[in-house]
Formats: C-alpha cells, sequence, structure tokens
C-alpha cells in the first residue's frame, strides 16, 4: 500500500486522536482538520487507509452537484430509453472516508449536502427526473487552511470533531519531521516497512476499541458535566453535547476504559466544543489552559504597537495636537496605535476562527461564464450550455426520437445551462476627511486605527480597497481599487492631515471613481466608508459648502450604486447634524465615531459588509 | 531543440537569482517551483520561456498524461489498464513549458468530458485539460496574482495531491498531475493569495539592472537578437549546451547524494530564526541547498550552500502578516549567513 505511514506523521496528535475516535465510534461521522499550510493535513488524512480498512475517496473542489449525489446514467438510459442512476461520490464513498481537502473554498450548500449525508447515512435526490434515495455509511474529513477564508458557523457546527492540526515545533521536532519526510523521499518502501509494525499497532488499537466500545458507559454526573459545559461555552443546539459524550466513550475504550473519566470528558471537550464556542467562558477555561503550544500564530498587529508604528515616519507627530488648525500645517498621523483588530491571542483559536466568519462575505452567481460549474438549470439560451445535463436530459428519449445518423438527438427542451458561482470580494473605497478639523483630539489616529482594521480583514478576504482622501481644495483618489491592501496600508499611514474640507467634490470624486470601477467589474458589490465630520467649508463654485455636500449627496443617494457607511467623527461642543445629514441623503448607515471605539467601530462595519452577503 | 527562435537563456544579462532559482528547480523538481515578482519589462517572461530550451529528456508512458511508469501508485487509468494487460509502452519526450493563460476556463484547466465523443457515441470520455499537459513539465503562469480565485483553487488542490481528480459532467476521472509551478508578478498589480504563495518553494524579487554598462548590455542584445534570432541562438550555442551538460551532471549528483545532518540541522535553524512556520520550508531549504551544491559539482550538501539558498525559499514565507514593512530583512538574512 503506498502513502507516508500514519505512525510517522508527527505533532499531530489531536488530529490523530480525533481520527481513531472517528474509526472507533460509529457515531463520530465528520471530522475537520484545520491547520496552516505544510502541516501535513493532507498527508496525515491520506495514511488512514494504514490504520483500518476503510479507503479515502477523494472529493476535489471542481466536483459538480450531479457527480457527489449521482445523477442519470447517459449510456444505460440511452440504449434502454429507461432512466437508470449512475452513483456519485456519497454512494461510491460508502464504508469509507470521503475527504475534502479546502472545504472551506467549497461550494457551503454542496459542503452542507454532504454533511447532512454523512451524519443521516442517508441521501434523498430528485434529479432529472428521477427520484431516489440511498443509504451510504460514509464517514467525512474536512481540511481547511486557517490562512484563508473562514467557514460558516453552522457548518462549522456540522462537525463533530474539529482540531488543530501542529504548528511550530521545537528545533528538535522540526528536525526530525524533515529527517522522517527526506527518508520518505529517498527510499518510501524502505521508509514504511519501518513504520510498518507501529501502524499495525494503531490498528488493532482501533479494532480493540471499537469491540470494547459496547460496553463503555458514561455516567449521569458526566453527563451533567457535558451539558454544562456546552451551556458554559455557549454551544448551541444539542449537537455539540452528544459529540462531546460519543468521543468520550470513544476515548475510555481506546484507553481500554469501560468507564468514561473526567479526563475523557476534558479532552473530548477540546475536540468536540472549541469549533462551537460563541462565549468566552473566563478564565476557567480548561480548553485553552491544556492547549500549550497551539498558541494561535501571532495575527495580532506587532506593527501597531507604538515603537513599529511604521518606521518612525509618524512618530514625532502624534502625540499632540500640535499643528491641527485651518492654518495649513500638516501632520502625518500614525496608524492608530492603541487599537488592535481582534485580538488573536486571547481567544483560543477555534473561536477566533469561528468570529470571523461574519467576514466572508458573497459567492454570487455568476452571469458571465467565468467561475464554478456548480450545477445546472433549465434554460432556452444558447449560452454557456452544460453539455453533460443537456444529455442526461435528453438521454431518456433517444429511443423513440429521429436521429438522422447522430448517435444523440438533442430538442431544445433539453437544453440546460451551467450556473457558475464566482467568489466576489466586496470593494470598498475608504473616503477620508483629512481636513484640519480631523486633526483634533487624534481623531485622525481613531480613523486610521479604524481603516487599518478594515483592512486587514480585506486581505483575508481578498477584498478590494481604494483610498481617497480630502483636504485642501480637492478631493484625490491616492489609491484606485486594488488587491494590494499592503499599497494602501503604506497611502494610509503617510496621509497627511490639514486644511480645509472639500466635502462635495469629495462625494462626486468617489462617485466618479466607483461608476467607473462599476462598469469594468458589475458583479462585485460596492461599499463607501466615509469619516467625516461633515463641516464641509469648500464649496462647489461660490455657493454654500455645505448646501452643495447635500446636493452631492443627494444625487448620489438618489443613484444608489454603492452602499456607503458614514462615520461621524464630530466630538464634542457644539455638535453639528451635518454628517448625519449627508448620510441620509445617501441612504447611508449612520455611526457616530464618539460612541465606538476603533475596534468596535470597525467591527460593526465589517458586520455591515458582511450581512449584506449577496448582492 | 523546437523552433529555435526564442531568446536563449545564457544571453539574458544579470538576474542570477532569478536564473538560479530557475536551474535548481529544473536539476530537482519536487523544490516546489518559483514565483518571480518584478516591474514590467525585467525579462521575467523571457527567462521562463527560454528555460525551454535548456529541460532534459524523460521517458515516460505513451498515454496523454505521460505517466513515470516506475512510479506506480501514480500511473492513469489507461496506464493501470495496460500494466495489468502485460506493458506499458514507452517514449522519450522533452521536458516543456506548459503555459496557463488567466483567460482559461475551469473544463480546459481539469480537463472535461469530450463533446465529441459523447455526441457520435453516446459515450463518456475524458478529454485532458492543462494539468494533464503539465505532468511532468513546467507549468506557467504569466500575471499570476490575477489568476481568477476558482483556478487559484484547482492549482492549489493539483499541486497539494500531486494528481488531478475530476468529478464533473458525468466523468469521473484521475490522473497524474505533478509540475513545476512557475508564476510571474508584478506586486503593484495585487497580492497573491497566501496560500497559493506558500505553494511556492522559491521566490524571487527581480529589478530592473541600475549599472548603466549592464544596461547597454541589455539593449545590445536584444536588438542583437531582433536583427537575426537564428544567428543570435547560433552564438549562444555553446553556452547553451555547456550548461544543460552542467544541469545533467547535477540531476545525477543529486540523484547520488546522502541526506545530510548538519545541512538539515542547519535548514531548521534557518527556518527557526526567521520564525517561518510549517514544515514546507525545512524540506525546500534542504532540497534546494542540495541542488544548489550539485549544480557547484558537489556530491556532499554543507552548512554554506543552505545559507546561499535562503534567501531564495525564506523570503516569501517570512511574511505571515500583511502590511509588515520589508519581507525578510537583507541585513538579518547577513547575519545569519555570516553567524553560521
Amino acid at each position: 500500500m503506498s502513502g507516508f505511514p500514519f505512525s510517522a506523521v508527527l505533532n499531530a496528535d489531536d488530529a490523530k486522536k480525533a481520527i481513531k475516535c472517528m474509526l472507533v465510534s460509529p457515531e463520530i461521522r465528520t471530522v475537520l482538520i484545520q491547520g496552516i499550510s505544510g502541516s501535513a493535513k493532507t498527508t496525515l488524512v491520506r495514511s488512514i487507509p494504514r490504520i483500518c480498512r476503510k479507503k479515502v475517496i477523494n472529493l476535489p473542489l471542481n466536483a459538480t452537484e450531479g457527480q457527489i449525489i449521482g445523477s442519470i446514467d447517459i449510456e444505460e438510459t440511452i440504449t434502454s430509453g429507461e432512466r437508470k442512476v449512475l452513483p456519485g461520490l456519497i454512494s461510491r464513498a460508502d464504508g469509507n472516508i470521503l475527504y475534502a481537502d479546502d472545504a472551506n473554498l467549497m461550494d457551503r450548500p454542496m459542503l452542507g449536502g454532504i454533511l447532512n449525508a454523512a451524519s443521516d447515512g442517508e441521501v434523498l435526490a430528485e434529479r432529472e427526473g428521477l427520484s431516489w434515495s440511498y443509504a451510504s455509511d460514509m464517514k467525512f474529513i474536512a481540511t481547511m487552511n486557517i490562512f484563508e477564508e473562514p467557514m460558516d458557523t453552522h457548518l462549522l457546527d456540522m462537525f463533530d470533531m474539529c482540531v488543530n492540526i501542529g504548528n511550530t515545533s521545537s528545533e528538535k521536532e522540526r528536525y526530525e519531521i524533515l529527517g522522517r519526510r527526506l527518508s520518505y523521499d529517498e527510499d518510501a518502501e524502505g521508509f514504511r516497512k519501518k513504520y510498518e509494525k507501529d501502524d499495525a499497532a494503531v490498528s488493532k488499537e482501533i479494532d480493540d476499541a471499537a469491540e470494547r466500545l459496547k460496553y463503555v458507559s458514561i455516567s449521569d454526573d458526566l453527563l451533567k458535566v457535558i451539558a454544562e459545559l456546552c451551556i458554559k461555552v455557549g454551544s448551541e443546539g444539542h449537537r455539540g453535547d452528544i459529540a462531546t459524550a460519543n468521543a468520550s466513550m470513544a476515548l475510555a475504550a481506546l484507553a481500554g476504559r469501560d468507564d468514561v473519566t473526567l479526563d475523557d470528558v476534558k479532552e473530548a471537550a477540546k475536540m468536540c466544543l472549541g469549533h462551537r464556542m460563541t462565549e468566552d467562558p473566563g478564565d476557567t477555561d480548561e480548553k485553552r489552559s491544556s492547549e500549550p503550544g497551539q498558541e494561535p500564530p501571532d495575527m495580532s498587529s506587532p506593527e501597531m504597537t507604538p515603537s513599529d508604528d511604521g518606521g518612525g515616519a509618524g512618530d514625532g507627530t502624534n502625540d499632540g495636537d500640535q499643528g491641527t488648525g485651518i492654518d495649513g500645517s500638516e501632520t502625518i498621523f500614525s496608524v492608530g496605535s492603541t487599537f488592535s483588530v481582534i485580538d488573536f491571542t486571547e481567544l483560543s483559536k477555534m473561536r477566533d476562527i469561528n468570529s470571523r466568519s461574519y467576514g466572508r462575505h458573497g459567492k454570487t452567481k455568476s452571469t458571465t461564464s467565468k467561475g464554478r460549474y456548480v450545477r445546472s438549470r433549465v434554460s432556452s439560451e444558447y449560452r454557456d450550455i452544460a453539455l453533460d445535463a443537456s444529455i442526461r436530459a435528453a438521454a431518456p428519449y433517444q429511443k423513440f426520437r429521429k436521429k438522422d445518423g447522430m448517435a444523440l438527438a438533442l430538442e431544445k427542451s433539453d437544453l440546460r445551462q451551467k450556473v457558475r458561482e464566482r467568489k466576489s470580494g466586496a470593494s470598498v473605497m475608504f473616503l477620508v476627511d483629512a481636513s484640519g478639523s480631523m486633526g483634533a483630539r487624534k481623531r485622525m489616529v481613531s480613523v486610521k486605527g479604524a481603516v487599518f482594521s478594515l483592512l486587514k480583514e480585506s486581505y483575508r478576504n481578498r477584498d478590494k480597497v481604494g483610498l481617497t482622501a480630502f483636504r485642501r481644495d480637492r478631493a484625490e483618489v491616492m489609491l484606485p481599487f486594488t488587491k494590494s491592501v499592503d499599497l494602501a496600508y503604506r497611502k494610509l499611514k503617510d496621509m497627511p492631515t490639514g486644511g480645509t474640507t472639500p466635502l462635495a467634490a469629495a462625494l462626486l470624486k468617489v462617485y466618479t471613481e466607483v461608476r467607473k470601477e462599476i462598469r469594468m467589474r458589475p458583479n462585485e458589490r460596492y461599499y463607501v466608508v466615509l469619516t467625516t465630520d461633515g463641516r464641509a467649508n469648500v464649496p462647489m463654485s461660490d455657493g454654500d459648502a455645505f448646501r452643495d455636500a447635500l446636493q452631492a449627496a443627494r444625487h448620489i443617494g438618489n443613484d444608489g450604486i454603492a452602499s456607503w457607511i458614514v462615520v461621524d467623527t464630530g466630538t464634542g461642543y457644539p455638535h453639528t447634524d451635518n454628517a448625519m445629514n449627508i448620510c441620509k441623503e445617501l441612504n447611508g448607515i449612520y455611526l457616530k465615531l464618539e460612541d465606538l471605539n476603533s475596534d468596535a467601530l470597525a467591527h460593526r462595519i465589517k458586520t455591515i459588509i458582511g450581512s449584506r452577503g449577496y448582492a | 531543440m523546437g523552433s529555435r527562435t526564442g531568446f536563449p537563456f545564457t544571453a539574458i544579462v544579470g538576474q542570477n537569482e532569478m536564473k538560479n532559482a530557475l536551474i535548481l528547480n529544473v536539476i530537482n523538481p519536487s523544490i516546489g517551483g518559483v514565483l518571480i515578482r518584478g516591474e514590467k519589462g525585467t525579462a521575467k517572461s523571457t527567462a521562463v520561456r527560454s528555460l525551454a530550451e535548456l529541460l532534459p529528456q524523460r521517458t515516460v508512458s505513451k498515454c496523454p498524461f505521460h505517466c513515470v511508469v516506475s512510479q506506480q501508485d501514480d500511473l492513469c487509468p489507461y496506464c493501470m489498464e495496460s500494466l495489468e494487460s502485460g506493458k506499458i509502452e514507452e517514449e522519450t519526450v522533452n521536458m516543456r513549458v506548459v503555459e496557463l493563460p488567466l483567460s482559461a476556463t475551469e473544463d480546459r484547466v481539469t480537463g472535461t468530458l469530450d463533446l465529441e465523443h459523447a455526441l457520435k457515441t453516446g459515450k463518456r470520455k475524458f478529454e485532458p485539460g492543462v494539468l494533464a499537459k503539465a505532468n511532468g513539465n513546467i507549468l506557467y503562469v504569466d500575471e499570476v496574482n490575477l489568476l481568477d480565485d476558482h483556478l487559484v483553487d484547482l492549482l492549489l488542490d493539483a499541486a497539494a495531491m500531486g494528481r488531478n481528480y475530476v468529478e464533473r459532467e458525468g466523468v469521473s476521472f484521475s490522473h497524474p498531475s505533478k509540475f513545476i509551478l512557475i508564476g510571474t508578478m508584478n506586486p503593484e498589480e495585487g497580492d497573491l493569495r497566501p496560500q497559493l504563495l506558500d505553494r511556492f518553494g522559491m521566490a524571487v524579487d527581480v529589478k530592473s539592472e541600475k549599472d548603466v554598462e549592464t544596461r547597454i548590455e541589455v539593449i545590445k542584445r536584444r536588438l542583437e537578437f531582433e536583427k537575426d534570432p537564428d544567428a543570435f541562438n547560433d552564438k549562444y550555442e555553446e553556452e547553451q549546451e555547456i550548461l544543460r551538460k552542467r544541469m545533467d551532471t547535477a540531476k545525477s549528483l543529486l540523484k547520488e547524494m546522502k541526506i545530510d545532518d548538519e545541512a538539515m540541522r542547519t535548514a531548521v535553524e534557518a527556518s527557526l530564526y526567521f520564525g517561518v512556520d510549517g514544515h514546507r520550508a525545512d524540506i525546500t531549504l534542504l532540497k534546494s541547498a542540495s541542488a544548489y551544491a550539485a549544480f557547484y559539482g558537489r556530491g556532499k550538501t554543507i552548512r554554506e550552500d543552505v545559507a546561499s539558498i535562503a534567501n531564495l525559499v525564506l523570503t516569501h514565507r517570512m511574511r505571515r502578516n500583511p502590511f509588515q514593512e520589508s519581507s525578510i530583512d537583507a541585513e538579518e538574512l547577513n547575519k545569519w549567513i555570516k553567524s553560521i
């Protein structure tokens, strides 16, 4: 048998344990393994056939729905004139393990369907004129890279267990891992021989445990512990409770015991509840303290500490209010040093991944012929035809149709069109008031901090961002829409403040910029985040500056080209309603900087962008 | 050697890091490819395309996927069949550069249902795509940062598995797809997805030559080439042949090379020193270092070899965080190299 030995994979204790639990317990059906790239996720899953009699069947990202669920068998149907079913991947995985790499990148309904099939052991199909159902005793393992987009929380919840696979390890361990990999590459056969005994021992351990599991029982007291734990961490529904109980029993069986102990429960909870946490249970949390060395990679921002906020470019100027008047002097404010976006180190890793899922937005149905072909639909258009589906639709009638020497007669009613899906990030333009009044009381620091938080999120989601600043007599597009968030950060960092407020001009400038972009890429979702105190004082020609701004806003609002979010940065007395009124005209969402720190502000905006998933 | 109208590799002025990276990958294809980042007009694409002339020959099966017959775990279904019924027929082909255009559609990348065959016979058959052509070859993506996400996913999938699994349009098929991924990009046009970035064994940043004399030489050679491509190629044929031979020798040296404990420790030290996560960096460091040693005619990898290629392997892996001012610190690297 080919592949890397299971026992030779190092630094993957939790993942191995979860896999063993799954192989021992018939009730544990789905496992998710998360890790950074190069952490042997794939290697480990592919080594499973070496420790049990199950096969690992690969589910590629390009799989179409029919191919997974099953579809009509063209050959059979054409020759017999009767509709016959061609089994899909789920049937083929019966009694085995279906494996999806990068599951977070999969089509969501599809992943949901597979998870359901795995937990129910049964599939009901209504497709292509056929109605059938079948049983499939399939287990499902998915892996995902934690640096890629997060998975939906409700999909996460459908996984019985979710574990992290090792990150960095000690020098000694890394050296050992490297050595094993190299000797495997050099002589795979010899290497496998070396671990044959170990793999066989694991295999026996699993068989014995599966046998023992029938006699394993769990006390009511421990069930109570589980229930309490689930409530404490805010695990919704009962899947978490049930999974934890089953995993505890499997762990006891693996340890050769008939009774479940508190330690089993603790260990099981670590693997079954981490991804279901919605609340921070506080310091007493067992899970975190029991995960030393599983520190999440530090995505909190060391570069946001004051000492490192941009090579010192703004250091001398950010600690006072000097030079902030309308007198024209310029100040470059550092990117808010007091804010962190989401403090990744403070949250447990699973919860962290969980909490980010608001940020991921749309997969939009693509109307161009680009994107992933996920399914087909009846259509009378001759564009982007799904030939496979069309042939399947025509197959039952072949016996009765006139073919004129062709092997296949297609009619218009058979035509199926491809439904494609394409990820669409949001395109976010930041329109930043950089006039002198923004300099007061470090408002600019807060604004930059908030924008920076959003940029970080955009980087992860591969959104497009742009930056327009306005001050003195004009608005300047400092950065047109780009995927280079890096560049946006640098521009933002070096953005000077000072001068008057040409609000009307700024609104129109961004309007033009966004329209230009929409013409080129109509399928994306557009947002403009405007941060201003609304104190316009530069008119378009020689009228009233604020009236001009209102008029510009009304025009844009009527057009409705993008979703606007207005962050009112006005503080103190006298407070004006200017920004709010501008926002009303724009039909935007109004937020006040005063009420929110950078963090909360960034979070609110992200929620708004995230919650409007589909354009 | 095919049509020789391309610019010869050895005639490219300067850009030694890029050239080294490309050569090392040909010597040891398991390094994992190169990402070449740089402004426009820095001979990125020229270098990659010109590599074709230097590529070795391979003995492979006659199937559309050019399976390596000795790797029996990794055959395509056709070869599996032939293997059972007797012998797999083989042929000798040149390793080549297969390009993946940005406009490619998904079905052309992974392969799809053979339309003609389906209509004529009513039977399903697999029609191979770019990932099939790329097996055992170089897969080149120009402007790789602009590649559509769903295509990137497919590349990642294939790169991770070393095999292309197709489950679509009524076709269920898989075939080996092991390729050297080479991408070029202009960083100003956007970042690369972190996961794809990590898949590249090496990354090089190329800059235009700043030295006037060198720049003049660049123009001169280009003009000479444009005037008479064939004559220009003839002029460099000797140098090309020397390089080919040298790469050949290196390949055989590499085959005989034993894993060196000290080099291994150095690789791990380097990764830890620069705070690089994941084990791919360690493995790539060592593989690159041994290819480097072989290229310089040595049968043993030493610490200095690791130091020589550390820059290529570690630079793009340092940036776990966006917005860090510079990626790897040249000074840091020098400091570390001196420390060994």
